[in-house]
């Protein structure tokens, strides 16, 4: 049977649960929301509380750590892990509510345009044209630095930049549904556009919104972490990954556990929403599938 | 002829490189009678299915002539008349099986769409209709194909859907384009039998489009040859075998394949033919 012929929604669920990267990837996240959520309760110190006296830790495994100390701590004495397990909340709230906005923004920008094209579609492509020739990590520097640091600008800073990703995506795909005798047949039903464009055509979208939400929360968590490593984040007594490791940089010949372990966090993260993003493609994406 | 369902006169189009797509073709059809619209790909067959539901491509456009059904102008009226007489009064079975219905919305709902929104129908009243509709059309299961998915039926069950789906208001006029070029010769033949069963039982009228003059024998009463967007010849589809009057039906009629005479070849039609056909209508 032709791909079309699949469905992509019902039996989603299961699919995505046999890939594998999928569930890796989900995993993790959630695993990483957990620690957002639950940091106070995790964490085993207070991540601003400084001890001079504890300054430069080695992780555990080395000569010269300390108990209770499992990362090390950093140039003031604060305790590594408990920065990471807080930072993660400056991460999951940048990637989860940056990345809905500017995928709403993007959506439905994209679904008017491919709906009902002309006019329409002229203006809003010619928009995300203007929009994608700016260079994005200059542009949002640039925005932060007029909005005023802080997590609101650094939301907004990403929401203005990376809607444009989701409208012309979503802009072809609508576009390809719209064509497709089962929106000839509703028109001819006499159903209103507005219905025909939700509820006909977005469920056949939403697969490849998803994926793209995915990845893009993964870029949201690298914007979040330049922005912080460049001091145009939240203030400096919210622990950031970006900001520690800004703050790891500076010690890095003599304690090079401060910027390394909140770089393999960044990392792991972002790996972490690329693989859901890749799983879910496979799972939904009628051409990849079997 | 009593007052004529369906009256087309002058229908012309273009397209967006100012190509004419319909060169003034008129067509006139009966209650309760099933014309034919045959033609080669591209000689405007579907254009004038999608001008009378108002469906054309934006790239196309309307440069002349009229659509009457039941003495209302439908060339160029607004989508609320259209509104009131699509669905209930004028029906489409579309083309293709497989994008026809929506893969992420269940038979039933899709089934009970007309039903609900242009009959008003509540939701249990809607899915009884449905199921009594779906029998209509031979499906069994009702209750399994109401809650299926359009990839777990078949292409012919499918197409049965869509049927079901057109007649459930009672309309006056269908649309079928091509209905059944999609689906295999042996389920094409149950679906001719079926539409043609479903039409004299409730006298609709049924605009048949096709390329396939097999088709249109056994189902038609009347048919409309269209060449590169204009009429070539119209006829009753007993004469059209009999004695086609035009070069270039003749030629389409020998370029199909007959079950009858086995033993007799397929012949193409010849250039000379198009381009005597082309000239003719130029002139």
């Amino acid at each position: 049977m032709a791909d079309l012929a699949q469905a992509p929604l019902p039996g989603t669920f299961s699919r995505i649960l046999r890939e594998p990267r999928a569930v890796a990837g989900g995993a993790f996240i959630l695993f990483v929301i957990f620690c957002a959520v639950f940091a106070p309760l995790i964490a085993p110190h207070d991540p601003l509380e400084q001890d001079l006296l504890l300054e430069k830790i080695p992780p555990a495994w080395q000569k010269g750590s300390e108990a209770g100390y499992l990362l090390g701590t950093d140039g003031l004495g604060r305790d590594l892990l408990s920065r990471l397990i807080h930072g993660a909340q400056v991460s999951m709230i940048v990637a989860f509510v940056a990345g809905t906005l500017a995928c709403l923004l993007g959506t439905i920008l994209g679904l008017l345009a491919g709906f009902f094209g002309g006019w329409v579609d002229a203006v809003i492509s010619r928009l995300v044209d203007i929009w994608m020739s700016f260079p994005p990590v200059l542009l949002s520097i640039l925005l932060v630095a007029v909005l005023g640091s802080g997590l609101h600008s650094v939301i907004v800073a990403i929401v203005v930049i990376d809607w444009t990703r989701f409208c012309r995506v979503v802009r072809t795909e609508t576009m390809a549904q719209t064509k497709l005798e089962y929106v000839d047949s509703a028109v001819t039903l006499g159903m209103p556009r507005a219905r025909i464009l939700i509820r006909e055509i977005l469920p056949n979208v939403l697969p490849v919104i998803l994926v793209l939400l995915s990845l893009e929360m993964g870029i949201a968590v690298i914007v979040e972490a330049i922005l912080s490593f460049v001091g145009l984040s939240v203030s400096t007594d919210t622990p950031t990954w970006g900001g520690m490791i800004a703050e790891g940089r500076e010690v890095i010949y003599h304690a090079w556990w401060v910027l390394v372990f909140p770089l393999i966090a960044l990392f792991l993260t972002v790996l972490a929403f690329n693989q859901l993003g890749d799983g879910l493609r496979n799972a939904l994406d009628p051409a990849l599938r079997r | 002829m009593r007052r004529p369902l369906l009256d087309i006169e002058g229908l012309s189009a273009r397209n967006a490189a100012g190509q004419p797509v319909l060169r003034g073709v008129s067509l006139m059809m009966g209650p309760g009678e099933v014309h034919g619209l045959v033609g080669q790909s591209g000689a405007g067959k579907t254009s004038i299915a999608k001008a009378i539901l108002g469906i054309l491509p934006r790239a196309v456009t309307l440069t002349g002539g009229s659509i009457r059904f039941d003495g209302l102008e439908l060339a160029g009226a607004d989508t609320s008349t259209l509104d009131k007489l699509l669905g209930t009064d004028i029906a489409l079975i579309p083309q293709d099986p497989l994008t026809a219905l929506n893969p992420s919305r269940r038979i039933g709902a899709q089934l009970t769409d007309a039903l609900r929104l242009k009959a008003g129908f509540s939701k249990h009243a809607a899915m009884t209709k449905a199921k009594s509709l779906l029998e209509e059309v031979h499906l069994s299961d009702t209750a399994r194909i109401l809650r299926a998915y359009p990839h777990e039926l078949s292409g012919g069950m499918r197409q049965r859907v869509l049927i079901a789906s057109a007649f459930a208001l009672n309309p006056r006029l269908i649309i079928a384009d091509e209905p059944t070029s999609a689906l295999d010769v042996t389920v094409q033949k149950q679906i001719l039998r079926l539409i043609r069963r479903l039409q004299r039982d409730h006298e609709t009228a049924v605009l048949f489009v096709t390329h396939d003059l097999g088709v249109v024998a056994q189902i038609c009463d009347d048919v409309t040859v269209l060449f590169s967007g204009a009429v070539v010849e119209q006829t009753s589809v007993h004469r059209l075998f009999r004695q086609p009057l035009h070069a270039y039906t003749r030629a389409l009629i020998a370029a199909n394949p007959r079950y009858d005479q086995p033993g007799a070849s397929l012949r193409p039609i010849s250039a000379e033919v198009i381009e005597t056909t082309l000239k003719g209508i130029s002139a």
